[in-house]
């Protein structure tokens, strides 16, 4: 049981400078990631859709399709892959997100759930799109 | 859209049709209900990684997934096939007009590969009952489905070529077994046979004679005498199974998951030796998701405990019942479940701890009143189901360097053939007793009546050998098989003085 007392009870560890930073970084990378959409042809529908307490980053449409996209954001000097970082509840948070804005706004198209990975090298960021990360029955 | 599929649910050695309801609506998101268990909702991870691997994409939509009857529990990794051709039909994937004629089941691999399950034959006979067109499983499982008849099977190599055969594409080939066909060149397989065996006449006469009226025997002997060789063979002399008893056990090893992808039928009867650690629940049935045991794996066949003091005494216990019955019933709150287990006991014992009582070279090192306590670790009422009770001793080399075989299994087969023939004219009104081990107390009186010579013979061994009053009605029931043997209508006295012999292990004198 040790570990989700940690993840309930220890406060983050980072100083105020450094969650600051993360949170410059994570807006950088979803301005980069919205303009690489767009270049791709994506329609973005929403931004940071909230749905009570959780948001999606991006929601896009594409070839007829409602294209959810989560983008993560790191510099090299950090260890894990991006793409990791979405994990099995943020998935299931996704899904139920997604779920209430095609209710709210009466939608019918299928869902795709992508992840897109922004990795700062050098300065230089370095994308990479998954498709199909992940779906409703393996999530 | 919302589509059916059919799959079945086991409960017992039968099986129930559970009807698969798939809904893709607006949305997104998954839910599945109808009581899956563990392994059904894992199942999502197998579905959604061979759909990917056969070129399907998991529908970016809402799928509602109801197992109904809801209230029945579903278990196992059946039902992968079933609901995934449910999502591909209600997601327009592959065409869905004929989904609803066919039973479909099967474990999915992460690669789309079909893998074996358990309970395919009772699967297609409720297929077969519902009328329906057909039934998909798994390759590996094809010919076992294939012995029920008017009903198509398909036996599939993966989740493509299920979607594949829907869509029309390209066809599977249909697994065809002509079951009487089957049955006929799979009854003579066994596998050992009594001419192997040198000397041991009296045993093999003992055996015969257990065989002829399906008694139940014990074999008491020192280590080495040839105890379990003997036990072996005691399947070949049995009647031929017929093709009604070999579905009966062929749908309890289908349950158990014990038939071989090569069979299709088991037409030899089944011979199982539990060792003596067996658990109670592995013995006769049961857990929480019921399981054949031992004897109904034996079931039309026969069961043999080797070392039978060993086993547990409760183990022995739970014996009883079923032997008397010939089923298991095994209740839970919910549902009550009957396997069949209509088997012949056939034990073998040592007949004291260090084995070498009654041995004609060796001297018993056991202290005294070991061999008595040996005996007792077997409970009285389970002794009192035995009838016969051969003692054996070891085969002198000079008879094991002697060439020439024995007197083959088929032989001796043929004289237990005719007494069966006896008895089945003479329990012609009574419906459930097959034989002469089957007689109640009355009719025991009815057809063992005893002639004044023959009573007296009977009243001197009572007395001289101090049978015990249990040991009465198993004389005269193993005295009536000696005479089927020799389609003599009375019992003789040497019939009768060969009964007695039987019954070692009722003697005043045992262990003394």
């Amino acid at each position: 049981m040790a570990h989700i007392q940690l993840h309930t009870y220890t406060p983050d560890s980072r100083t105020k400078e450094s969650r600051q930073e993360a949170k410059e970084l994570g807006s950088t990378g979803e301005q980069i990631a919205t303009r690489y959409l767009e270049d791709k042809g994506y329609t973005i529908l929403e931004r940071n859709y909230h749905a009570g307490k959780h948001e999606v980053d991006i929601i896009t449409l594409h070839e007829g399709m409602i294209v959810v996209v989560e983008v993560k954001t790191r510099t090299d000097t950090q260890i894990s892959n991006p793409e990791d970082a979405v994990d099995h509840r943020k998935r299931g948070y996704i899904i139920r997100v997604i779920n209430q804005y095609m209710a709210t706004h009466n939608r019918s198209e299928e869902v795709r759930f992508d992840v897109l990975s922004i990795v700062y090298k050098d300065h230089k960021p370095d994308i990479r799109h998954i498709t199909d990360a992940f779906n409703i029955l393996n999530y | 859209m919302l589509i059916k599929t059919y799959g079945s649910a086991i409960l017992g050695v039968d099986a129930v049709t559970v009807t698969v309801e798939v809904n893709v609506t607006n949305g997104v998101g998954f839910n599945m209900v109808g009581l899956p268990d563990n392994a059904v909702k894992e199942s999502l991870q197998r579905i959604s990684s061979a759909f990917g691997e056969s070129g399907f994409r998991v529908p970016g939509k809402r799928i509602i997934v109801n197992l109904a009857p809801a209230d029945l529990k579903k278990e196992g990794t059946a039902y992968d096939l079933t609901i995934a051709v449910g999502i591909l039909g209600a997601n327009g994937d592959i065409r869905a007009d004929e989904l609803g004629h066919y039973v479909i089941m099967g474990e999915l691999g992460l690669d789309g590969s079909l893998r074996p399950i358990k309970g395919v034959l009772p699967i297609a006979i409720e297929a077969r009952r519902r009328q329906c067109k057909g039934i998909i499983v798994p390759a590996a499982n094809a010919r076992e489905a294939a012995i029920v008849n008017n009903l198509e099977v398909y036996g599939a190599e993966s989740l493509k070529q299920v979607a594949d055969f829907f869509n029309g594409t390209s066809a599977i080939p249909q697994t065809v077994v002509d079951t009487r066909a089957e049955f006929a060149r799979s009854l003579s397989g066994y596998e050992y046979d009594f001419a192997d065996v040198k000397g041991q006449e009296t045993v093999k006469r003992c055996l015969e004679i257990a065989a002829a009226g399906g008694h139940n025997a014990v074999m008491i002997g020192p280590p080495g005498s040839g105890k379990t060789m003997l036990a072996k063979r005691m399947p070949g002399i049995l009647p031929p199974l017929t093709l009604s008893e070999s579905l009966e056990t062929t749908q309890i090893h289908s349950v158990a998951g014990l038939m071989r992808k090569e069979d299709s039928l088991i037409a030899v009867r089944p011979f199982r030796s539990p060792h003596h650690t067996v658990s109670d629940v592995a013995l006769v049935g049961g857990g929480a998701n019921p399981k054949p045991g031992e004897i109904s794996l034996a079931h039309n066949g026969v069961l043999f405990l080797d070392e039978l003091p060993e086993f547990k005494r409760t183990v022995l216990e739970v014996l009883r019942q079923p032997m008397e019955e010939r089923r298991v019933t095994i209740s839970r709150a919910k549902m009550t479940i009957e396997y069949p287990a209509s088997f012949m006991l056939i034990a073998a014992m040592n007949p004291c701890p260090c084995g070498y009582y009654n041995h004609p070279t060796v001297e018993c090192t056991c202290p005294a009143g070991a061999v008595k306590r040996y005996l007792n670790k077997v409970s009285g009422p389970l002794m009192d189901r035995i009838d016969i009770h051969i003692e054996v001793t070891p085969v002198p080399v000079s008879r094991l360097n002697q060439e020439g075989r024995a007197e083959s299994s088929s032989a001796i087969r043929e004289r237990v053939l005719a007494a069966r023939a006896i008895q089945t004219e003479r329990f012609k009104g009574n419906p459930g007793v097959h034989c002469n081990a089957q007689m109640t107390s009355k009719l025991t009186r009815e057809h063992c009546a005893l002639s004044d010579e023959c009573r007296s013979i009977m009243e001197q061994a009572m007395n001289r050998l101090g049978l015990s009053a249990r040991a009465y009605d198993r004389i005269l029931r193993v005295s009536r098989t000696i005479a089927d043997l020799e389609a003599s209508p009375d019992i003789r006295p040497h019939h009768l003085q060969e009964a007695i012999t039987y019954r070692s292990l009722d003697r005043d004198s045992w262990g003394q």
